[in-house]
């Protein structure tokens, strides 16, 4: 990765307040002959190496400022990097501008977790794991139970599952091929699957995850990525999953989402509730709130039970179908206030109904 | 321009009372506590013949009228008159502003095509109010809120006095300090010993003397004091939290006795967020010492709480987070702020002890709506309630607040 790109992404994960003071810069020192920089925030270690040629620093590297420094160098064209050991200064040059940059001393700088030996790891595709994340908008971003607050990853004999919930909704992604020998269950942050989630390369590349201990690595070309799992039990969603399904209907997900976009500014603010009733092969929306009431219909591609009439939290079902992988949604009801399931391809969703 | 109505019911709860029982119709009625500790909530006007205001000792009250009947607060039933009451008020106007249960402000400048002009509906508020709940209110009709407010307790009870726009300088210019909004006795007499006797006084005072007199928050009386008042009435908000608290006639020294009136206050407060459809994530106990410094514990819970055992878990280890305990607690309160809809998405993984304890809050309810409020209690509180306390210290009627 470019210098000035890996200092970007490092200064965003620096934290701006820290017991360690050492947290507050980014870690440069030379590594395999490359300019390798770090940055923690004490639950996301991230190291990255850098195309830049490595430089005559300091035993054990140097702290650089994160935020002038990573802005300075993004501003040149082709930076320049050199080291002073007399004044103990960065210097970084480009074109006609230049500008040294007092360094600190590495000694406090915690060392990046190593995951060494005989630790299991899986291999799987940057843009699957990507997809995988998705599963977090069903995580809360309240304070409410903090298990909620992360996503479950499962990883099996083949393939992996991620599962996240906020107690009132879950959102599930299944992936069934993955090379390795990981068999584990761990929850991981949303915030630190947010700092992976921007990481990850666009394309198919495999991305190694191992797992020691409470620790989780993901690494690809020249990033490591060490995140934290969190403690506590996720909730044992498989038992909420409804086993007698009543109705089975099949939607087309973007007229669905487009009604739904339709009524939302007609919704009660404070419950966000729009009734479907679901008969006559079509699927009647209605919403009602301060301005006045709304409705829509949508024509359904397949439908197998008797008419129901389910409430739900708009936006909660409005993300459900957006999770979904396909153009087909296939809901499964198995009664008014019965959990809904909200099927793709690799996703599925589960949504609780409003109460009445 | 805007014609803001303030309407004020007379001597409210005391009304209530003589309303509900003919027995009390025309004699003094005081409500409140009947004890050394307590004060009058409201007082009849034939009580206030003989000198009775509200928040006056109970004790001081009783000796200048001895022979006052003293009612114990239902507020409840205050509640539901008071809902009553509002019904009116917005079947003129849907700008009403709820200052408490008795008192309101209604912008009805959009109304006046409809029902006519202000004193034209002010007197209908006042008719129908009477009809409907058999009370009877004071009116101020006026430009703003300041004035109207001034004027609805200008001509009580029964009152409507009008304030028409050119007429509000000469209408405030004579009024005495004292009937400033937020100008209490002290403040009063800190400005009539500088010379500041009237509301013309204080219209022509610059904001900086006033300020050297009272404060920084002072500056605006002037303008006040001229009749220029720009705030609008702001419609009902909802309820930021559900409290209540309790004066002991005597300080309590015993955590254990403390824990008990905590337990009855928790389920005061569930028994109000239950029947409103609410729960709240934050709860909060408040305490006065003996020596009148009061001091709060709070705790945001993961999850909002409702029933009694909920709010009654939490502020019992509240209770035990303050210091000093022993040196006596004069009143002890509990609310549950950070409210939201009981409604909702039920919980994909519900905790059904929570689930169950709610469901024992609403057969609960349901029992003392149908059978009366003795229905059911918790047996721990049998001892404190009716005045049967088993510490020898029952607490005087709890006081219901509503932070809106």
């Amino acid at each position: 990765m470019k210098f000035a790109q890996a200092v970007s992404l490092l200064a965003g994960l620096v934290p701006t307040r820290a017991s360690n003071p050492a947290l507050g810069h980014i870690h440069l020192d030379t590594k395999d002959g490359v300019l390798v920089g770090r940055a923690s925030n004490g639950e996301v270690d991230l190291e990255i190496m850098t195309t830049e040629a490595a430089l005559e620093l300091d035993p054990g590297g140097v702290l650089v400022p994160p935020a002038g420094f990573a802005r300075f160098v993004a501003s040149l064209k082709e930076p320049a990097l050199g080291y002073d050991p007399e004044t103990r200064e960065l210097v970084v040059s480009g074109g006609a501008a230049s500008a040294r940059f007092r360094t600190g001393r590495a000694d406090d700088f915690p060392e990046m977790r190593a995951f060494g030996g005989e630790v299991p790891r899986v291999r799987i595709p940057a843009g699957e794991l990507r997809r995988a994340l998705s599963v977090r908008f069903a995580s809360s971003a309240e304070d409410y139970r903090a298990i909620f607050r992360g996503v479950q990853f499962e990883f099996r004999e083949k393939g992996f599952r991620t599962a996240a919930s906020d107690g009132f909704r879950l959102a599930v992604y299944d992936f069934p091929e993955s090379e390795g020998e990981v068999e584990r269950l761990f929850v991981i942050a949303r915030k630190s699957l947010d700092v992976l989630s921007k990481l990850l390369p666009g394309d198919e590349s495999p991305v190694e995850v191992a797992v020691q201990g409470p620790q989780v690595q993901f690494v690809w070309e020249g990033v490591r990525l060490v995140l934290t799992a969190m403690e506590g039990q996720f909730p044992d969603y498989e038992r909420v999953v409804p086993k007698e399904i009543t109705h089975t209907i099949e939607a087309p997900r973007d007229d669905l989402l487009t009604a739904l976009k339709r009524l939302a500014p007609l919704t009660d603010p404070n419950t966000a509730r729009v009734d479907v009733r679901f008969e006559d092969g079509a699927a009647t929306l209605t919403a009602e709130g301060d301005y006045g009431k709304a409705n829509d219909r949508v024509e359904l591609l397949a439908v197998q039970g008797e008419p129901v009439l389910q409430s739900y939290n708009l936006h909660y079902l409005q993300e459900a179908l957006q999770h979904v992988d396909t153009d087909r949604a296939t809901l499964e009801l198995s009664g008014p206030v019965t959990p809904a399931v909200i099927r793709g391809e690799s996703t599925w969703s589960i949504v609780v109904p409003l109460r009445t | 321009m805007r014609t803001i109505l303030h309407i004020d019911m007379d001597a409210f709860f005391a009304s209530v009372e003589q309303r509900d029982d003919p027995a009390l119709r025309g004699r003094p009625v005081l409500v409140g506590a009947n004890s050394p500790r307590g004060v009058v909530a409201a007082a009849s006007y034939e009580a206030r013949a003989f000198g009775v205001r509200s928040a006056m000792p109970m004790v001081q009250a009783l000796r200048r009228c001895p022979k006052a009947i003293v009612i114990r607060p239902r507020m409840d039933r205050y509640r539901e008159a008071s809902a009553e009451v509002f019904a009116v008020f917005r079947r003129f106007t849907p700008l009403v502003e709820g200052l408490s249960l008795d008192e309101a402000f209604l912008d009805v400048s959009g109304s006046r095509a409809l029902f006519g002009d202000g004193p034209a509906i002010a007197r209908a508020i006042k008719a129908q109010i009477r009809e409907r709940t058999g009370l009877v209110a004071s009116a101020g009709v006026a430009p703003n809120k300041f004035v109207a407010k001034i004027a609805s307790a200008m001509d009580k009870p029964d009152g409507l006095v009008v304030v028409a726009p050119e007429g509000v300088e000469a209408f405030l210019r004579p009024l005495p300090v004292e009937r400033m909004w937020g100008v209490g006795p002290k403040a009063a007499a800190r400005l009539r010993a500088v010379g500041f006797v009237t509301l013309g006084d204080l219209a022509a005072a610059s904001p900086d003397t006033l300020r050297a007199i009272l404060g920084a928050g002072a500056t605006a009386l002037p303008a006040l004091a001229r009749g220029q008042d720009e705030r609008p009435v702001v419609p009902e908000r909802d309820a930021k939290s559900v409290g209540g608290e309790e004066t002991f006639p005597r300080d309590l020294h015993r955590i254990e006795e403390l824990e008990a009136h905590l337990l009855r206050q928790s389920a005061r407060v569930a028994a109000r967020l239950t029947r409103a459809h609410l729960r709240g994530r934050c709860v909060t106990v408040k305490l006065k010492y003996g020596n009148h410094r009061t001091r709060t514990r709070a705790r945001t819970l993961d999850e909002a709480v409702g029933d009694t055992d909920s709010i009654y878990d939490v502020a019992r280890e509240l209770l035990r987070r303050f210091d000093g305990l022993d040196r006596g607690v004069r009143l002890i309160g509990v609310s549950v702020s950070e409210l939201r809809p009981a409604g909702g998405p039920a919980s994909l993984f519900p905790d059904e002890e929570k689930l169950r304890r709610e469901r024992l809050e609403v057969l609960a309810l349901t029992l003392r709506d149908r059978f009366g409020a003795r229905a059911v209690t918790r047996a721990r509180l049998l001892s404190t309630e009716d005045g049967e306390s088993g510490f020898g210290a029952a607490a005087l009627p709890p006081e219901d607040e509503v932070e809106l």
